[in-house]
């Protein structure tokens, strides 16, 4: 029965739900609960608190499945409703400072070392797999320390497979303006994981 | 201007929004710009990177506690729902094969796995139309039973061909006598079985009118067949006859049921009896024509209809059956019931009427005299109320409000 309902849109899988199928719920939960769960973490970077945001998110869609009119698609309703908690989050956690992995340690001068700095660098010895998890944690670490223009962009682009143009629509700016935030969050990126580039020739 | 739109393009290329032919030529074009190819592979291997970024699962108590929230929806939802929209939508969806299954098991492949069966039968039993003789139709002949039941001192013409052609060794003169030149009277005994036999075939199935008749007749030898027509063609011409207008074989009386005051007829009796070794007649006995079926049950209907007292309701049926039946073998009884009902209504005068008409039934002659005796002493006490009572003043006819 699943294999049926996996072949369908997720338009049709909502559609399905509204009437009654809970499975189809389940399917669309199957499809979307990684990439938006690590969206929300990724702004709010607060796994508990990521919890509790990606179950309001799929709290909302059950409660107002009736409201989705069709017009646009799923996937744009969903990262909408949760960009929108997101943000609501961050104001209120607006006096909280989360310290960037960039930012320096002591704040009287741009120059001292970082946190980034503390970080051990990769060793000619080191194997393969030991990279690999390194490598995963500095670039979760320099998604988290992007601008969240552009984090949000890059997390729906590079995670959840959005077009810009959907994105455009989510964010509510021009593709161009997308384009262009997502080009500087990978130039960010890059120049974080400078070290790494010849790794990452690798993976390619 | 035109290697700046390339650029803003790279993205689309890297993140798989430009495929095919448009995406190698793209490609093509970047790779080409001196200022384009660095920014291209710079992309290419920021990309590369960020598909490292690992992705944390959401948390499966989160997960759980969503999917509860999505049963109580839908159940709610399918609650709120017609029954149909809710078969629909919680129904369990099936595969080709379960509802091909579901089909080869249904009732509809045991219909259809008998009618075949009747087909192949039917294909096997009946012959081909080159097997019948000139003159039948493609009906299957049934078997003349007519030289099983002849007297033994009966030939049949077959045999006294046979014999004709080759004598026996010693026959015996009389019986070769008879075979070849049978008398009058043998010869009518000899017809006389199979034209009964098929006078019974032939009215146990007067839906198939005169065709059945000649294909019975058919099978016959000429010396009987005459003999044969004409004893059916007697019994049939007392209530069916072809209207000649393709119309098929209606009752004779029906033809004569248009409204006229044509004198009463006696219907046609109800099949007779046949003898109780004849099973032809046994059947013919037990299911009516299928002329008599309407008319049978309007006339249980009426029935029904006055036993619960609506005398009303049972005149319009009996009324209904005269106009459409006029030829209906228990019209006469039909006559008395409807004369019963009028009388209990008060319509005395149609009562007297339809007991007159019934009187004229040997049947139910004597029931119609002693009910018209009946009705006379009723309409006689009526008179004498009526001459007895006052006559009604202006006041009484006021109408009270």
């Amino acid at each position: 029965m699943s294999s049926e309902l996996d072949t369908l849109a997720d338009e049709a899988l909502l559609e399905r739900f509204q009437r009654g199928d809970a499975e189809a719920f389940e399917v669309l939960l199957g499809r979307y609960e990684r990439p938006l769960y690590n969206f929300v973490l990724r702004s709010v970077r607060d796994p508990e608190k990521a919890a509790d945001l990606i179950q309001e998110v799929f709290l909302r869609v059950i409660q107002r499945s009736d409201q989705f009119q069709g017009q646009s698609k799923l996937s744009t309703w969903l990262y909408s409703i949760a960009r929108n908690l997101c943000i609501d989050h961050g104001r209120r956690m607006v006096f909280r400072r989360h310290r960037s992995l960039d930012a320096p340690l002591a704040s009287d001068d741009g120059k001292s070392a970082t946190l980034g700095d503390r970080v051990p660098a990769p060793t000619p010895e080191a194997d393969r797999d030991s990279i690999a998890r390194e490598l995963q944690g500095q670039i979760a670490a320099a998604v988290e320390e992007l601008p969240e223009d552009q984090r949000e962009v890059f997390l729906m682009r590079q995670v959840q497979g959005l077009a810009f143009k959907d994105i455009a629509e989510i964010v509510g700016v021009s593709e161009n303006t997308i384009k262009s935030r997502m080009r500087y969050a990978l130039e960010r990126l890059q120049a974080a994981l400078e070290e790494y580039r010849d790794y990452a020739k690798e993976l390619g | 201007m035109a290697e700046h739109a390339h650029r803003d393009r790279a993205l689309d290329l890297v993140y798989g929004e430009v495929e095919g032919v448009e995406a190698r030529a793209l490609r093509d074009e970047l790779e080409r710009c001196p200022e384009c190819a660095p920014e291209l592979a710079k992309l290419e291997g920021a990309k590369r990177l960020a598909d490292a970024l690992p992705l944390a699962p959401m948390p499966s108590t989160a997960r759980a506690a969503l999917i509860a929230a999505a049963r109580v929806k839908a159940n709610e939802t399918a609650a709120a729902l017609p029954a149909e929209d809710r078969r629909a939508a919680v129904a369990p969806r099936e595969g080709w094969w379960d509802r091909t299954r579901r089909f080869l098991l249904g009732p509809q492949t045991a219909m259809a796995a008998v009618m075949l069966l009747v087909v192949a039968i039917g294909v096997m039993v009946v012959p081909t139309g080159d097997e019948l003789p000139v003159g039948a139709t493609t009906m299957r002949p049934e078997p003349d039973l007519a030289p099983d039941v002849v007297p033994d001192d009966v030939a049949t013409p077959e045999e006294a061909a046979l014999a004709e052609r080759e004598p026996s060794p010693d026959p015996a003169p009389a019986q070769i006598a008879e075979a070849n030149e049978p008398s009058p009277d043998v010869a009518a005994n000899g017809a006389d079985v199979p034209a009964r036999r098929a006078r019974a075939r032939s009215t146990s199935s007067t839906s198939a009118g005169t065709t059945t008749t000649n294909r019975v007749v058919a099978n016959a030898p000429e010396a009987e067949r005459n003999v044969e027509a004409q004893g059916v063609e007697a019994r049939l011409g007392d209530s069916f006859a072809y209207d000649g207008v393709a119309q098929g074989y209606v009752g004779r009386g029906a033809r004569a049921a248009e409204p006229s005051l044509a004198p009463i007829e006696e219907p046609a009796p109800p099949p007779p009896t046949m003898p109780a070794d004849d099973l032809d007649s046994e059947s013919l006995a037990l299911s009516p024509t299928a002329q008599e079926l309407a008319p049978r049950a309007l006339h249980q209907s009426a029935r029904s209809r006055a036993n619960a007292g609506d005398c009303r309701g049972a005149v319009r049926v009996y009324s209904d059956l005269f106009a459409r039946f006029p030829a209906y073998s228990e019209l006469p009884r039909a006559l008395v019931e409807a004369a019963s009902c009028q009388r209990q209504l008060g319509n005395l005068a149609q009562a007297r009427t339809l007991l007159v008409r019934a009187e004229g039934y040997p049947s139910t002659q004597v029931d119609a005299q002693r009910e018209l005796r009946r009705l006379s002493t009723v309409q006689q006490a009526h008179r004498r109320a009526q001459r007895s009572a006052p006559a009604p003043s202006s006041v009484d006819s006021t109408p009270a409000y």
